[in-house]
């Protein structure tokens, strides 16, 4: 909590002035060092290959808008692969963060501790590890090339942490919330939609993005799994598009790279708070 | 309570006389799931060609390695020949009681059946393909291949004497009598062309793969393509039956057998499977070999093969179609084999005393609270087949061979520890491990310093709007996802557009300017560089939660006693900052041992092997090299190092506490 009171002490305005102009510079070049090459990426996606070869640092003489065209008419189908997978995706590990939580954060059972410990210690083994055999795995499960190949694997990974917060959240409530409801007659299904459901909004809807731009981000699982390029997602299709341009085209290769951060972009833009909470809840839990 | 005891006696019986049922049931079925009979024949060699006499039980095998030919009776040796080449077909005049053998030295080869005595030789001077009897057992046809493309074709009477003779400029893989005066051949243009005896063109029919392998069956000729489809042709060309094998696997076909009365077709191919489908043209079995299938020949409902290897089996037709279910039987008997026994189990433990109680009370708890067991089992079931299978499956097969090569249970072996041994003969691991502890103390340093000196000057910036402002700015660059980030760096690093050389030239330093990542002194370099000034934003917004939780009380009583903002950063914030620091440092550490996605744009561990990291060579394995087993004791390295890591930061924490 901070308190806002006033210094009492005079000669200090001066010395501090001076010390908030200085931090205020260095933060600016800081934060402008940090956008270079996101500024790179949207001046350079309105340039054209000429102008890129003749000066790099030019602005754009007329917006190229055709790179994006250009990138569009490739991207758009692989842009919708990943909104609708990484939907389905997200509402699954969703679901299973919310029952899971409940289950471990209300419900008492034999055998609680171990299975939370199996849920826990994933978190703790490297998918370096099974990525070997999860790519035979796959295969096996004839799943290969399908976006379920992408889906489960990630809800399963993906479940563990949003178990642990809704988890914590359910166990800050009054223990005998449940036990009330139970008193009631309210049954566990009913408990968990009625009772727990709502209360584990915030969290869940933390858990949401976090998955959300993990699952998006993700680059090598689907490179490995998903031949097609029509069902290939969007991280790899830029790198293909991208690929193809070579050097014909560094135009639209960029308006490509712009395209696939828009989502990530409008989802900070509207849910910050939530994304910032979500970027430091990995953290907070260790 | 006696009764009550019987009763427990009575289902106690009841489940383990369940428990034999399913036990008879699964070993009665498992014995019925194997169609293949290896027919005891070892020539000690890689086999080639086959021909079956079923009237005197005559196993022919021709060999590739020592150009043997062989007859085996009821698995004895009866005798043996040994030609110039490998021998590619070998076909049977039954009524004659003889053997012709169409060889690679140029020769075809006329054995008597039953001794074995050299009849006749036709010198064809070019390498037989394939050749064919007709019925009335006085013609031979041979296909030959010189070269690689040029192929002839000649029909020759039981002397020698040539009959018929045709060029062809198209590769002819196969030889066959369609009738007594006429034949067909089939080419890798795909066509099957039927001739007569002068030599003239009857017809054709056009498949859209390369013919493979032709034989007769009866009056019926039998053809494969490259595609895995096959044609079944009566002697007017005409076309009785055609399939495809469902070809997921993406073989290469090879051969094609049939049982005599061609119920059931058998597509042989270099992988070694040999897909055998039904008169409906389904798929009914699929046998595995180890080595590429060569040959077939038929003996009744029964479908023989050999292979580029020493075996001959039997594919027994009869009964085939309920392998299939003899084998789901197998599978669920023995679960319910199991699950009979261990209720049989439970039952037992009932029985002794003071047992009952205390199990009675956890299965009423159990009981009481299925609902939250029904509830985790769809993540767990989640988690075994997504995650802990594959973890097992990583710590049994990195001591094996498992590679794309030896995929099957039956090719992988334990090898002990030589996939840990050649990380350490083989230098790309080493150069890895040297890479990797760079990325880890500049990762560390990186993590440490900028997102620190954000977080404070943030925390230290007046005003809650000039604040939230900064903080807000300083976490947007994330919204960029790693991977375009890194295509965005690989374009800042281009040698001829990239932003770095450009700025070089601009500012009068073109002589700095270099292929930054092509260069395998500076590429590592490149690569740590990338995301200069590291504003980690999970690092910064932890960093300024801690700031904020240290507290502004703190901060004051500090400046009460006179301290100034440089020793309160040092002696106040840096020290109550620990805990923060050592959750960042833990992360980062794993994070960059298991990451290797920029290093996979930026250079693909090159040039040569200068940016290679453990995590990659393991990614390389994988996809690439199909080397299963090593990438496996990869991933086990990984995992101690992070285990490590975890584990050191657990205790650092669990001291801290006390």
């Amino acid at each position: 909590m901070t308190r806002n009171r006033k210094y009492q002490k005079g000669g200090h305005h001066a010395k501090e002035l001076r010390f908030q102009v200085i931090i205020e510079i260095i933060m600016c070049i800081i934060t402008f060092l940090s956008f270079v090459p996101i500024l790179v990426m949207v001046i350079t996606s309105f340039k054209s290959n000429v102008e890129i070869y003749n000066d790099f640092f030019a602005l754009p003489k007329k917006l190229m808008l055709s790179n994006y065209n250009n990138a569009f008419k490739t991207l758009s189908g692989n842009m919708l692969n990943t909104l609708i997978v990484v939907a389905i995706a997200v509402v699954l590990t969703l679901v299973l963060a919310a029952v899971g939580g409940y289950v471990f954060g209300a419900m008492d059972f034999p055998g609680k501790k171990i299975l939370f410990l199996i849920f826990l210690a994933l978190m703790m083994i490297p998918g370096s590890l099974y990525l070997t055999p999860n790519y035979i795995l796959v295969q096996k499960y004839h799943i290969f090339n399908t976006w379920w190949a992408l889906i489960l694997p990630w809800i399963s990974g993906g479940q563990v942490l949003g178990i642990v917060l809704c988890r914590n959240s359910i166990e800050q409530l009054p223990g005998d919330l449940f036990e009330a409801a139970k008193l009631e007659g309210c049954g566990p299904l009913r408990c968990l939609f009625y009772i727990a459901l709502p209360l584990e909004k915030p969290i869940l809807s933390t858990v949401a993005v976090m998955q959300l731009v993990t699952y998006y981000n993700d680059f090598i699982w689907p490179m490995m799994v998903v031949e097609s390029n029509n069902k290939q997602m969007i991280t790899v299709a830029v790198r293909i598009f991208s690929n193809a341009q070579g050097t014909v085209n560094i135009g639209a290769m960029f308006a490509g790279y712009v395209i696939a951060t828009l989502p990530i972009f409008i989802l900070f833009m509207f849910t910050s708070r939530m994304y910032m909470e979500g970027l430091t809840a990995g953290a907070v839990k260790g | 309570m006696n009764k009550w005891k019987n009763r427990k006696l009575l289902f106690l019986i009841l489940a383990i006389a369940l428990c034999i049922v399913f036990a008879v049931l699964f070993l009665y079925t498992r014995s019925r799931t194997e169609a293949v009979e290896d027919m005891g024949i070892s020539t000690g060699a890689m086999n080639n060609a086959l021909a079956y006499d079923a009237e005197n039980d005559v196993s022919l095998v021709g060999t590739n390695s020592d150009n043997m030919i062989y007859a085996y009776k009821d698995g004895e040796q009866l005798w043996a020949d040994q030609a110039k080449g490998a021998f590619s077909q070998i076909v049977l005049a039954e009524n004659k009681g003889l053997v012709v053998a169409g060889n690679q030295d140029g020769n075809v080869y006329i054995y008597n059946l039953e001794d074995g005595t050299l009849v006749q030789t036709i010198p064809v001077q070019r390498r037989v393909v394939s050749v064919d009897v007709n019925d009335s057992e006085d013609e031979i046809a041979v296909s030959t291949l010189t070269g690689t493309s040029k192929a002839n074709l000649y029909v020759y009477d039981f002397n020698g004497e040539t009959l018929t003779s045709i060029d062809s400029k198209v590769k002819i893989s196969g030889v066959s009598f369609s009738g007594d005066e006429t034949f067909v051949a089939g080419n890798n243009r795909g066509e099957i062309i039927q001739y007569d005896l002068e030599g003239n063109e009857l017809g054709s029919v056009s498949t859209n793969y390369s013919v493979i392998q032709l034989f007769r069956n009866g009056n019926e000729i039998v053809a494969v393509c490259k595609d895995g489809s096959y044609y079944f042709l009566d002697e007017n060309l005409k076309i009785v039956r055609k399939g495809k094998t469902d070809n997921t696997l993406q073989a290469v076909p090879e051969s094609v057998g049939t049982d005599q009365n061609g119920n059931y077709v058998a597509v042989g191919t270099q992988e070694g499977y040999i897909f055998v489908l039904d008169k409906k043209d389904e798929p009914v079995y699929t046998v595995q070999e180890d080595q590429s299938i060569a040959s077939f020949s038929a003996d009744g409902s029964s479908i023989l093969y050999t292979g580029n290897g020493d075996f001959v089996k039997k594919i027994n037709t009869d009964g085939i179609s309920d392998i299939t279910r003899n084998r789901k039987i197998s599978k669920v008997s023995f679960i319910l084999m199991i699950l009979s026994m261990i209720a049989a189990g439970i039952l037992l433990l009932f029985l002794i005393p003071g047992v009952p109680g205390k199990l009675a009370k956890l299965g009423k708890e159990m009981w009481k609270a299925r609902m939250a067991y029904i509830l985790l089992i769809p993540g767990l079931l989640l988690m075994w087949f997504f995650n802990y299978r594959g973890i097992f499956t990583a710590f049994v097969r990195a001591f094996t061979n498992w590679s794309t090569e030896n995929n099957t249970l039956a090719e992988i072996q334990f090898i002990g520890l030589d996939n840990f041994k050649k990380m350490f003969t083989e230098g790309y691991f080493l150069t890895g491990m040297s890479n990797l502890l760079l990325l880890l103390v500049t990762g560390a340093v990186k993590v440490l310093t900028v997102p620190l000196i954000c977080a404070w000057l943030c925390y230290s910036a007046s005003g809650n709007k000039r604040k939230y402002v900064h903080r807000f700015l300083f976490v947007l660059p994330i919204v960029v996802p790693g991977v375009i980030s890194a295509m965005i760096w690989l374009k800042i690093y281009d040698p001829n557009i990239g932003l770095i050389n450009e700025l070089l030239t601009k500012i009068g330093l073109s002589n700095l300017t270099r292929v930054w990542l092509g260069d395998a002194d500076t590429a590592i370099w490149a690569v740590i560089f990338m995301g200069f000034p590291f504003v980690n934003a999970m690092a910064f917004l932890v960093y300024y939660g801690g700031l904020l939780g240290i507290g502004k009380d703190v901060e004051e009583s500090a400046v009460v006693d006179g301290a100034n903002r440089w020793n309160i950063f040092w002696k106040i914030q840096i020290p109550l900052l620990r805990p923060q620091f050592r959750v960042m440092l833990t992360l980062t550490l794993i994070g960059t041992m298991q990451n290797f996605n920029e290093i996979y744009i930026l250079t693909q561990g090159g040039p040569g092997k200068a940016t290679y990291v453990p995590a990659l060579e393991l990614y390389f394995n994988v996809s690439q090299f199909g080397r299963y087993g090593y990438a496996c004791a990869l991933g086990v390295i990984l995992f101690i190092m992070t285990m490590a890591i975890t584990l050191l930061n657990l205790k650092l924490t669990k001291s801290k506490d006390v």
